[in-house]
């Protein structure tokens, strides 16, 4: 596994992503247009979760996402799908000169990106169903690989109403059959 | 005369940042508000933002009145939020000036409706010009500000907007899609997230 040292440019959001995830996102503010500029021209971006108050909740861990498709809204505002490539380890943030974040960081392994395949069936069927009736995820995602366990966890937790600074702890929980397990005791409609 | 005159008037900005600013006693007493609620370093910092703020926000709307409402605004967050300043991220009047930026943009919004997108760094130099290197808190806030937008939106709109900033189901949703109780949902996040506190072991966060 190739380690490299990374420098990304940092946004704070609330938003949670594991790798092979998507989300949309608007951006508006100037400082982070340009950061959509240097993220276009290099390696993509690293998104720092803060919570619904907008406060960070940690400054350890990163989604590295990378910008694969970008539109204009309905009224204007860029709008940019990323994709999050891999999670990382913060060693250090510092401000350029254009006012923006940047994180020195270390891509880390999760098992979020090693393919199961059909372990979870119930889960995989039920995940379906919501993207079917949501037409943004279904939009976001042109592939979307039902029958890859680690893949459908991965964007169940995303999904999974719980708060930010819990969810954080899935960067930390690296084995898949705990995580799996706790997600199917969420999830599983008739518990055994 | 004119040009004398207007030379004057763009000096006026940079002279509110070469007043002799006594950076350690804002700092402490932010510090006080925050941890005691003191409402005598509160009017210390009322006596030392107030006529600054006004000044500013005076150049930016077109009446006294409104000034003074970025001045109320701005010191009520001030008071309110006072323990989210943190001296080692940047300085007390950056911190100040970024919470006056955020009540400003607030009040523009209301004013100028839908045009916000208009609205750039670049309508901001003076507190631009404020805001030091190394500042952190601009982000979140600026976040923030975000949100409070998003929560004035009609219902149908917020879901959208907020569709795209937060990923996540509701409870409720999650209850109607799985078919079962909202209670059962609750209890069952509630186990799960004790398990995977348990996984983990406490003190690592």
């Amino acid at each position: 596994m190739n380690k490299h040292n990374l420098k990304l440019p940092v946004f704070p959001l609330p938003v949670f992503i594991l790798p092979g995830g998507i989300t949309r996102l608007r951006v508006f503010e100037p400082r982070y247009l340009t950061l959509v500029k240097v993220a276009s021209k290099e390696h993509g971006f690293l998104i720092i979760l803060t919570n619904n108050d907008a406060e960070p909740v940690q400054s350890k861990w990163g989604s590295w996402v990378e910008i694969i498709n970008f539109d204009k809204g309905e009224d204007g505002v860029l709008e940019i799908d990323v994709k999050c490539r891999a999670l990382v380890k913060i060693k250090s943030i510092n401000i350029d000169n254009d006012k923006l974040q940047y994180a020195n960081a270390l891509e880390i392994e999760h098992w979020s990106q090693k393919p199961v395949a059909n372990a979870a069936d119930e889960l995989s069927e039920s995940l379906q169903h919501v993207y079917e009736n949501n037409a943004l995820l279904y939009d976001l995602y042109t592939e979307k690989p039902f029958q890859n366990t680690s893949w459908v966890i991965a964007r169940w937790i995303e999904l999974l109403p719980i708060s930010l600074s819990d969810k954080i702890k899935f960067f930390r929980q690296h084995n898949f059959e705990d995580v799996k397990n706790i997600v199917q005791s969420i999830i599983t409609k008739h518990q055994k | 005369m004119q040009t004398n005159l207007r030379s004057k008037v763009t000096n006026a900005k940079p002279s509110i940042m070469s007043d002799k600013i006594d950076h350690p006693q804002l700092c402490q007493w932010l510090n006080a508000v925050a941890t005691s609620r003191d409402k005598q370093a509160f009017t210390h910092l009322f006596q030392f933002f107030g006529p600054k703020i006004q000044r500013i926000a005076r150049n930016r709307f077109p009446n006294e009145a409104q000034a003074s409402e970025v001045v109320q605004e701005t010191m009520s967050n001030v008071w309110r939020k006072a323990h989210l300043f943190n001296k080692d991220k940047g300085a007390a009047t950056t911190w100040v000036y970024t919470v006056m930026r955020n009540v400003t943009f607030d009040m523009l919004r209301k004013i100028k409706g839908n045009k916000e997108d208009n609205l750039s760094d670049d309508i901001w130099p003076v507190a631009e010009s404020m805001v030091s290197e190394n500042e952190s808190f601009d982000d979140h806030l600026e976040s923030k500000q975000l949100l409070h937008v998003i929560e004035k939106l009609p219902e149908a709109q917020q879901q959208v907007v907020k569709g795209f900033y937060f990923m996540e189901m509701s409870q409720e949703q999650l209850a109607v899609h799985l078919n079962l109780p909202l209670g059962t949902i609750k209890s069952r996040l509630r186990l799960a997230l004790a398990k995977l506190k348990m996984q983990l072991g406490e003190g690592h966060d």
